[in-house]
């Protein structure tokens, strides 16, 4: 019985091979959990800046006593009383309001989104609503497009229901 | 004879001692092996190893699927709570008689039918002493039993009930 002494090729070449193969697969799952984190901290902002974006724009309408509606680009304009309008422009990776007072310098707020969400508004009547929708495209054959938020807001609600509060001459 | 008891002994095994002395024996598995080349490995501890991966493998499958799930039925659950929202910012703006007609015609919005696994919308029109309401239920496909997603709305006081 001799002793062996060190590795021979072999065993140097198995041990590279198997250490390659535990090294590839833990970088892939570093990058996975990596990516992971990356695409929830996007879905927590995406979902953070639309669920602002339902309420300004519920208000908004709301407290509109007129809306234009543009499809291109798409565009919303709210009057609203005292002269004041409220435009809201979708744009590729973001929708902005422009508040403009009378007088003042016109006030803007951001909704981020990524690119792949598709923002369409509408117009809609009997009672005069507007209708914005948020799908996410999946680039996936066949698969449509998620629906990720749809907020219907009726225009002039407040309006509405301020006229109606009005004692009756 | 002799020839005989000589093959019924065998030597299974044998290994060298801790000073490098050679132990012959016919039970080599017992024995202290400190210094013994081991070729290969048993098939328990192969066993072992495949059970743990597997375990390892299903735990990380069923987490990602869970996770999955999760994530679709918050989403689902913020559209539901959307489509109520809208359906009672209709409904809401009514006087009472175009309420029951509403409700009576009451149905799921067309894009929610796309994007929630089969929704039901039910609503109810609650007189009390003084104000009316009303209470819209919606239902879809969930795993396990949960309960409907309920929103009440207020309708709007109209001229006569005002002081």
């Amino acid at each position: 019985m001799t002793k062996q002494r060190g590795f021979t090729l072999v065993e140097m070449l198995a041990v590279i091979a198997v250490g390659s193969v535990l090294l590839v697969l833990a970088t892939s799952v570093v990058q996975r959990a990596m990516k992971l984190n990356s695409q929830w901290r996007t879905h927590a902002d995406v979902t953070r800046a639309l669920t602002r974006l339902s309420h300004d724009l519920r208000r908004d309408a709301h407290e509109a006593n007129g809306v234009t509606v543009t499809q291109e680009p798409g565009e919303i304009q709210f009057s609203l009383p005292d002269g004041q309008t409220v435009r809201y422009t979708i744009a590729d990776d973001e929708i902005v309001r422009v508040l403009e007072i009378p007088g003042q310098q016109s006030q803007r707020e951001y909704y981020k989104k990524p690119v792949e969400y598709q923002a369409t508004m509408t117009s809609l009547s009997s009672p005069e609503r507007i209708d914005l929708q948020i799908t996410r495209d999946l680039k996936t054959s066949g698969v449509p497009p998620r629906t990720v938020m749809h907020v219907e807001a009726q225009v002039g609600r407040l309006l509405r229901l301020t006229q109606t509060k009005e004692p009756t001459p | 004879m002799s020839q005989q008891i000589k093959s019924l002994t065998p030597i299974v095994a044998w290994a060298p001692g801790p000073c490098g002395k050679e132990i012959f024996t016919a039970r080599g598995a017992m024995l202290p092996m400190r210094n013994a080349t081991r070729n290969g490995l048993m098939m328990t501890e192969l066993i072992v190893a495949a059970t743990l991966l597997m375990t390892a493998l299903s735990l990380v499958v069923t987490l990602s699927f869970r996770t999955g799930k999760l994530w679709q039925e918050s989403r689902h659950y913020k559209l539901a709570v959307e489509e109520l929202t809208n359906q009672l910012e209709r409904l809401t703006i009514l006087d009472e008689t175009e309420l029951d007609a509403a409700l009576g015609e009451l149905a799921v919005s067309e894009k929610m039918q796309t994007a929630l696994p089969n929704p039901r919308l039910s609503g109810t029109k609650i007189v009390d002493a003084d104000v009316t309401r009303v209470m819209l239920e919606i239902e879809w496909d969930r795993v396990g039993k949960s309960e409907p997603l309920t929103l009440v709305g207020w309708l709007a006081p109209t001229v006569e009930e005002q002081p």
